[in-house]
């Protein structure tokens, strides 16, 4: 029953949580955030970022609760409410979960490479260059998916100030004037806007990975913090910088904007942004195969090494068949509600469900 | 004095060697057996213990220069051997040194050589198994007829050593001029001469089974990590190969991941360097006849840093420090943004670079990565041609190279000037490694990135460093890991990484060493105290 | 090393995507569009390549053709150019007099969305074809380049306002606010003119401001980071003030909005015998007056021609909740002004 600890060269420093949760929230979704949000909630939507961000503070307490008092993972925290056979059973939802959510990632990626770069590209080859990168990387151990994820943030960060271009073509009137919209449309944008937020849950599923897991709940804070902040900046200058009406046109708002940055040696720089993006979304793809696999380890008793290449196989054959924007974006939707689910609704009942069951433990225990 | 030539009549084959050939030796033996008759003149009593601990006679018995004779001492008339191989011993030792006192004096027993001999190497043993290996390390081995069990070895290596020279690969203006040559004794005296102290331990090593090269491990006790001197001891211990001629092989060998194209121990020619490191906590492998020194564990960044950065202003050294980490990203991508740009992406191209890159290019009938490709072997060509010719014919070499074929290309049309301006500003950004063997794994990388240039354009490249990131983060120095202190992030070590901070802010040593004693010196008296390298 | 060289093989045999290599292709730089001849089609497009000579200089290519749509003029074009057309370098878009009258919108829109074509292309509109302004020997830098810089210090150091596509489609979007485009004319075969301001409302324009109000209207749109204005003076003597800054900042109540705009300047040039400082205090009057008297003219002119480029709309917005831009296309013409200007001249060089 006990399960075995994972041995301490394998798991990581709690600062390095902030990085891991921040390079998991930032991904393909703050190409294009802006309008979404902006559809329901006007120039008044950077609101609901905040409050969206204000949420997730929440929850992300509940996950370090669950944590704590199981002692383990998602599976752990299952298993410790609905016994061996229907936790594992619950758990292997979210196998199917992470392996959409991948496959949701690349495959967008890849359409924002052929819309903007190269329209001939291969939808399938480039997965398959891109998959075996993730192989490469999850075979090196967690260790090498977060230091992964460290420098899919470190080293892109410079992209946020390429957006101050924009500030000198803003006009933040455009803003003005504030609460034009009812509470309701807030709430909308608000969730929304959790799709792009969503990424920080992954806590409960290397949460065994953490040395002193309490100590790193301080910087799965800071992560959520900081990405609400970047996604509130990012959202304010381009709402100044769009005209409302010209925002609802744009479906990679942030790229677009890239179009004023000019430098001395570069003419254009969205070529260049959208080369970085691949770093970015490296972490992203490779964190998500990794719970997957790791989920298929604990749940099926296989070897992570095998599942890393069923959850691998699994979203190439299918990357083929979503040719069109349509099928993209209804996939996007779907995922989008599933995270929007597990996380928002999932989460806090599974909170609920730990706290009764340790009450409940405790009384036996009397 | 009679010397006596004696060819041993072999029996058993010596076990370190060989040990697949030995049903061939076994036939041997028999023909040997038959020529016994003809050397009956030789046969006394003596002659069984005899035949039994010359078992590694057999071998060395075909060698010319294994010599083995006989002398009578004066006085007490003991008939007393000396065994040795002439090629490995100088001779002067054992007519000044040796015989004279062996011959003259009262020699009675084995013993009395301690008294005897004026050398200061002399071992007395009584385990045959060592003969072998003794005489072929430049012993001279004494027997006496009363004492067959015991053996007497007096050291009288011919030292051919080179003499000091000045640093060629790591050459600095400021700083020491010396530089290690290929005799350990005289290297591990440059080292020790820089730190006599009795915690600098000095572990020796014999591998190969062929080469039997002495490996000396160093560390500091009481600094270096205990795991990584066991580390480095069972990684020495477990090497299996017959010949190693230079620490090179010690560094493939012993490596996390010999699969990987970066070096994953840094050598060294420099003696300084060696003393600063092991004070910093880490390992030292000296390998005989190499004239570098290993050092492990190490970091990345560390390939980076020339030891002269120390002897310079911290403001200074850091500031070439950034130059260098300029150049090798310069030099590994330049040519192949040049080859995705002009491929993919004339968006990027500022209207006034235009014409310039275009009136280049409009004559040239090769697409830009033929184009990339061909100077850069060009230019390989040339680095190659030169390293294997005397320096002065390639520095003709290179005059030639550079200017002749450059602009002949140029004007016949193959090349554009552009990308000959880029080419060769690319080569000469990856010379300022100063660690060689870095330099060319930086040369290696970006014949990939070309390739994904090529591909996919920028998004290639970006993919490329993806896979040159993963591989970085993956590798292992030592098990710890290489990418420090930029993975995993460790603040306290960015002090000496990129930038240099003085001296008075190295009080710690790096972290990622895990160090016994972390302290170097107490920050309070930092400003009185001197550092190490002064 | 077998599986990696394999991968490598797989992947440059699939994975490879269509090249641009640059000396292979024929980069649109500039394009001109006028309404076509037949009526059948709906634009006449000009497109403008440049070729660069082996010893620089540059030939300026034109191609024309007609269409419905700006796809259609690409095909025309890419059947007459000898290498494959792209555009993603495209710097200049002009468009002819009647078209710009008929409204420009389809094609903005179809700049925004291709992907290959900046935002800081400049769209300007021509008296007189814009075939005929793009055919012209202008330079030795090619015609967009040439084109492109006049433009561009124009707005960095004279009296054109800021603009550029994104800006263009800005204010096209923005609820209550114009856009405008400058105007340019070919005078001779190898001379390019600004010749004043195209207002539009929505994407037609109604108007055309001269040169010599173009001042005052970046005064109300834009500010001045280094502009220059000569003031007359009584006796006929006239003073250059140069270096100008100017900043603008509009209040809006009811249905009155008061306009004050600051400069700071330097007197370069005198035409009189002494700059006594009363001198510069009626340089600083008579400026300031004419400032007040030409912006308040200016701005009942766009009040009757129904358009709002300086964007009080969008500033009204600004200050209500749900607001109503139908009611507001009434209450503009209402709209009262006042316009107070300040000048203020530091230096008048280095001689009295």
């Amino acid at each position: 029953m006990k399960e075995q600890p994972v041995p301490e060269r394998l798991q990581i420093s709690p600062f390095l949580v902030f990085y891991l949760v921040m390079s998991m929230q930032i991904g393909i979704g703050v190409l294009g955030y802006q309008r979404i949000i902006a559809m329901d909630a006007g120039y008044d939507a950077w609101i609901s970022i905040l409050f969206a961000g204000g949420c997730i503070h929440v929850i992300v307490w509940m996950i370090y609760k669950i944590g704590e008092t199981v002692g383990g993972d998602i599976v752990t925290a299952h298993k410790y409410i609905l016994g061996n056979f229907f936790g594992k059973a619950l758990c292997s939802i979210f196998i199917g979960y992470f392996i959409l959510y991948s496959l949701t990632v690349v495959r967008t990626f890849v359409e924002v490479i052929q819309v903007w770069m190269f329209p001939e590209l291969s939808t399938f080859w480039f997965s398959f260059g891109f998959m075996i990168l993730c192989v490469y990387i999850i075979f090196g151990g967690f260790r090498t998916v977060v230091g992964t994820a460290f420098f899919g943030l470190v080293l892109p960060a410079y992209l946020l100030l390429t957006f101050g271009w924009a500030i000198k073509f803003s006009n933040f009137y455009n803003l003005l004037p504030i609460w034009d919209h009812s509470i309701k449309e807030l709430l909308t944008a608000s969730y929304h806007m959790s799709l792009t937020f969503i990424g920080f849950e992954i806590i409960l599923f290397f949460y065994p990975f953490i040395k002193e897991p309490k100590k790193s709940q301080k910087w799965a804070h800071l992560a959520v913090l900081t990405t609400t902040l970047i996604y509130t900046i990012l959202a304010i200058i381009t709402f100044a910088y769009f005209a409302e009406d010209q925002l609802s046109k744009q479906i990679w708002a942030s790229l677009t904007m890239w179009k004023i940055v000019e430098m001395p040696f570069v003419e254009r720089f969205e070529y260049i942004g959208i080369a970085n993006w691949n770093l970015i979304i490296l972490p992203n793809v490779c964190i998500s195969i990794w719970i997957a696999s790791r989920l298929i380890k604990r749940v099926f008793n296989i070897r992570q090494k095998v599942g890393v290449f069923f959850v691998v196989g699994g979203v190439l054959s299918v990357i083929h068949f979503l040719d069109s924007r349509e099928r993209i974006n209804t996939l996007n939707d779907y995922v989008g509600k599933m995270g929007f689910t597990f996380t928002f609704i999932y989460i806090p009942l599974l909170f609920a469900a730990v706290m009764f069951v340790k009450k409940l433990k405790k009384g036996k225990k009397k | 004095m009679p010397g006596l030539l004696l060819p041993s009549i072999p029996l058993f084959l010596l076990p370190s060697i060989h040990k697949f050939s030995k049903t061939g030796n076994n036939k041997r033996n028999a023909e040997n057996d038959g020529d016994l008759p003809m050397r009956q003149w030789l046969k006394n009593r003596r002659i069984k213990e005899d035949i039994q601990h010359k078992e590694w006679e057999k071998s060395l018995i075909k060698s010319k220069d294994f010599k083995k004779i006989f002398y009578y001492n004066k006085k007490t008339n003991v008939r007393f051997g000396l065994t040795f191989m002439a090629t490995l011993i100088d001779e002067n030792i054992i007519q000044d040194g040796i015989l004279p006192n062996l011959l003259e004096e009262e020699f009675r027993e084995i013993e009395d050589i301690k008294q005897l001999v004026p050398v200061a190497d002399v071992q007395i043993c009584d385990d045959p198994s060592l003969i072998e290996q003794k005489l072929l390390n430049g012993y001279v081995m004494l027997t006496i007829e009363t004492e067959l069990k015991h053996f007497g070895f007096i050291a009288a290596q011919k030292e051919i050593v080179r003499g000091l020279s000045q640093p060629e690969v790591e050459f600095s203006v400021i700083g020491p001029k010396e530089a290690f040559v290929e005799s350990m004794g005289q290297n591990l005296n440059l080292i020790r001469k820089r730190l006599p102290v009795k915690e600098l331990i000095i572990e020796e090593f014999t591998l190969g089974s062929l080469s039997k090269t002495s490996v000396a491990m160093l560390y500091m006790e009481d600094i270096t990590n205990e795991d990584n001197v066991n580390t480095v001891r069972q990684r020495l211990t477990n090497v299996k190969f017959d010949a190693i001629t230079d620490s090179s092989y010690i560094v493939q060998l012993i490596s996390d991941n010999s699969n990987s194209p970066f070096p994953q121990l840094l050598d060294t020619e420099r003696p300084d360097r060696v003393a600063g490191i092991l004070a910093e906590g880490k390992v030292a492998i000296v390998v005989d006849g190499s004239p570098h020194v290993l050092i492990t564990p190490t970091t990345l960044v560390e390939f980076f840093s020339s030891f002269e950065d120390y002897f310079l202003n911290w403001i200074l050294s850091s500031f070439f420090r950034l130059i260098r980490l300029f150049a090798v990203a310069f030099s590994i991508l330049i040519t192949p943004i040049y080859v995705a740009t002009l491929s993919y992406h004339y968006e990027l191209i500022p209207k006034d670079l235009l014409s310039t890159l275009i009136t280049s290019r409009r004559e040239i009938p090769l697409p830009p990565i033929l184009e990339a490709l061909f100077l850069e072997l060009t230019i390989e060509l040339l680095r190659e041609a030169g390293a294997r010719l005397p320096t002065k014919v390639g520095q003709t070499i290179g005059i030639v190279g550079g200017i002749v074929i450059g602009t002949a290309s140029v004007e016949a049309g193959l090349t554009s000037n552009v990308l000959l301006i880029i080419v060769a500003l690319a080569a000469l950004a990856s010379f300022t490694t100063p660690v060689y063997r870095m330099g060319n794994t930086i040369r290696l990388l970006r014949f990939p990135f070309l390739f994904f240039a090529e591909l996919w354009g920028l998004l290639g490249i970006v993919f490329c460093f993806c896979l040159l990131l993963t591989h970085l983060i993956r590798l292992t120095s030592l098990g710890r890991p290489f990418l420090e202190p930029l993975y995993p992030p460790r603040v306290m070590d960015m002090k000496d990484a990129l930038i240099r901070l003085p001296f008075e802010k190295q009080s710690k040593r790096p972290i990622f060493l895990r160090t016994k004693n972390p302290t170097r010196f107490s920050k309070k008296k930092a400003k009185e105290k001197k550092d190490i390298d002064e | 090393m077998k599986k990696l060289i394999l991968f490598c093989l797989v992947l440059l045999l699939s994975g490879c995507v269509d090249k641009e290599i640059l000396d292979d292709i024929n980069i649109e730089v500039g394009v001109g569009y006028d309404l076509a001849e037949d009526s059948k089609d709906k634009y006449r497009g000009t497109v403008l390549f440049q070729e660069f000579q082996p010893d620089k200089t540059v030939i300026n290519r034109t191609f024309s053709g007609s269409g419905k749509l700006r796809q259609d003029l690409l095909l025309e074009v890419t059947k007459q150019s000898s290498e494959p057309v792209v555009t993603g370098g495209l710097k200049l878009a002009v468009f002819g007099p009647e078209l710009a009258k008929k409204g420009i919108y389809d094609l903005v829109d179809s700049f925004q969305r291709d992907a290959s074509i900046g935002a800081r292309v400049f769209v300007a509109t021509s008296e007189g074809k814009a075939l005929d302004m793009l055919n012209g020997e202008y330079g030795t830098r090619g015609n967009s380049t040439y084109i492109y810089n006049l433009i561009r210090h124009n707005i960095e150091h004279r009296d054109i306002p800021q603009t550029n596509l994104h800006i263009l489609a800005n204010d096209y979007y923005q609820d209550g606010k114009d856009p405008f485009l400058p105007r340019l004319k070919k005078t001779a075969e190898d001379r390019v003119e600004v010749v004043g301001i195209s207002l539009f409302s929505r994407d037609k324009e109604v108007g055309i401001l001269p040169v010599k109000d173009m001042f005052f209207f970046k005064l109300l749109v834009d500010k001045y980071s280094e502009g220059n204005f000569d003031v007359k003076l009584k006796k006929g003597d006239l003073a250059a003030v140069k270096s100008l800054r100017s900043k603008h900042k509009i209040k809006i109540t009811d249905n009155h909005a008061s306009i004050s705009i600051n400069i700071e300047g330097i007197i370069r040039e005198y035409t009189g015998d002494k700059l006594a400082s009363e001198v510069v205090d009626t340089v600083q009057k008579n400026l300031e007056k004419k400032v007040e008297k030409e912006s308040l003219r200016l701005l009942r002119q766009f009040q009757e021609l129904g358009i709002d480029p300086v964007g009080f709309g969008q500033l009204k917005k600004a200050q209500h909740r749900n607001f109503d831009f139908k009611k507001w296309k009434d209450d503009y013409k209402t709209l009262g002004f006042d316009v107070k200007c300040n000048v203020t001249i530091e230096e008048t060089g280095v001689i009295e």
